[in-house]
């Protein structure tokens, strides 16, 4: 592959893959709020001290982290229809990589929450300030500080796992790449723009949790 | 200003608090001393609500501390405040905010009032020039003191020590037992469940030893310190003095 043969690739065929990064942005930000929002659920469940709230997260929790994200989309994609409920490809790889993530999500939030000083949460109480106020002036801004870079984390690895939903013919970056390379051969090239692609994305992510680290990692 | 009247508290089988009496009168100093495990942190937490009881009563300036009554001991609370002995402070907020987020979330103030309240009151507990330090670049001395700054922001009618000075390197419990004894003298009513003999000898008007959930003996410093009646005073005092003997 000489270079400028990767150029003129790149001219030809990075408006059909700059498509395929659009939607992995997008499958990635909608499956990032239904995996924070699950997560959430998954957390407060098991941390609510209400044994039947607790046992059905858990096992949720443990059936989902113990299941392939692959065959999760499979089954969303394939089995759902036969149930009668119709998605489109995009709509199951949101629910599949959302729902899949969403059991280690919960696991970064409980991890946060259980890590809060108790003894700062008796001491907020002790002066009678309010619940609400206690929540949002002691617990979050202590468990969002613990949360952040693990939670920047998830979304790296959420990004890269994107890709598998071309298993199910969503149109991202890899579905792209894949197509192109097999009508025009031009396996290096492609495989080396889509790799160059994603880099783009996720190095500045990389870089960001870096920084969240070294800022809330000493507090 | 507290009154504990035959107080009963148990964690399941365990009995801690076997019918506990005991009063706070205002402006005075009750020392609380006694062997760990004796019930008397677990009473101190009850005063403020922290801990519930099962049987007797607690009342605070007349109110009665009632768990199951949020609004109300919400209003103990803002009366009666609690320095704990891992200080407990609010570890990603400055030192001033430390102080001022009770003013300002409990009681309403405007932030302006309550920051410039905050900085009186660091300065008096020893700590201008430290509003902006985070508690972990202060020494334990420094942050139970900031702590202490905490308590008196509420304008509390009374303050709960549970053993502030337990967790602090020896040179440091001067600084803080300093910031004590200031207080006690301005009249301020406080309860303080300590190890500090010297410091109940001084500053306490009155001494209270518990062990086993019950008060053995209690008085004013001279007599429950200097003569103890009850042979597990005499014990436990000779224990705490003379540790090598």
């Amino acid at each position: 592959m000489s270079f400028e043969s990767f150029l003129t690739s790149a001219r030809d065929f990075l408006p059909i893959l700059l498509q395929g990064v659009w939607v992995t942005i997008a499958l990635t930000l909608c499956a990032l709020v239904l995996a924070t929002l699950l997560g959430l659920l998954w957390a407060l469940m098991r941390t609510s001290g209400t044994r039947w709230l607790e046992w059905p997260a858990k096992a949720v929790v443990n059936t989902l982290r113990g299941i392939p994200i692959i065959v999760q989309l499979f089954y969303i994609y394939f089995v759902l229809p036969e149930l009668g409920l119709d998605l489109t490809a995009f709509q199951a790889g949101v629910i599949g990589l959302g729902v899949a993530y969403s059991a280690y999500m919960g696991e970064v939030f409980r991890s946060g929450m259980l890590a809060v000083d108790p003894g700062a949460v008796e001491a907020a109480e002790s002066l009678g300030i309010p619940r609400f106020r206690i929540m949002t002036r002691v617990v979050l801004p202590q468990a969002v500080r613990i949360v952040l870079p693990p939670y920047g984390n998830m979304l790296i690895m959420m990004l890269k796992d994107s890709s598998q939903a071309s298993v199910i013919t969503v149109a991202e970056i890899s579905t792209q790449s894949r197509l192109i390379a097999a009508s025009t051969f031009k396996n290096q090239e492609v495989f080396t723009l889509a790799a160059l692609l994603y880099l783009a994305l996720s190095v500045p992510l990389i870089i960001l949790v870096g920084q969240l680290e070294k800022r809330f990692g000493r507090a | 200003m507290i009154e504990i009247e035959a107080v009963e508290k148990s964690y399941g089988p365990l009995r801690v608090l076997k019918g506990i009496s005991l009063r706070v009168p205002e402006g005075k100093v009750v020392c609380v001393i006694g062997p760990s495990g004796s019930g008397k942190s677990t009473l101190l937490r009850c005063v403020n609500g922290l801990e519930g009881y099962q049987g007797g009563a607690i009342r605070v300036d007349g109110r009665l501390v009632d768990r199951g009554r949020k609004a109300e001991i919400r209003a103990v609370r803002q009366r009666v405040c609690m320095v704990f002995q891992r200080f407990n402070l609010f570890g990603h907020r400055t030192a001033l905010e430390n102080v001022t987020e009770g003013p300002i979330y409990a009681l309403g103030e405007p932030r302006q009032q309550a920051e410039a309240g905050g900085r009186e009151l660091l300065a008096r507990v020893g700590l201008s020039g430290k509003e902006g330090t985070y508690p972990a670049q202060l020494s334990g001395g420094q942050q139970q003191r900031v702590a202490i700054a905490r308590a008196l922001a509420m304008r509390p009618q009374a303050v709960l020590f549970d053993e502030p000075t337990s967790a602090l390197d020896p040179e440091l419990v001067g600084e803080v037992l300093a910031v004590m004894r200031d207080l006690a003298r301005e009249g301020m009513t406080m309860m303080v469940v300590t190890h500090e003999i010297a410091f109940a000898r001084e500053v306490a008007d009155h001494v209270v030893f518990m062990d086993h959930g019950v008060v053995v003996e209690e008085g004013p410093p001279d007599e429950v310190l200097a003569t103890p009646r009850e042979p597990r005073t005499q014990e436990f005092l000779r224990r705490v003095l003379r540790p090598l003997d």
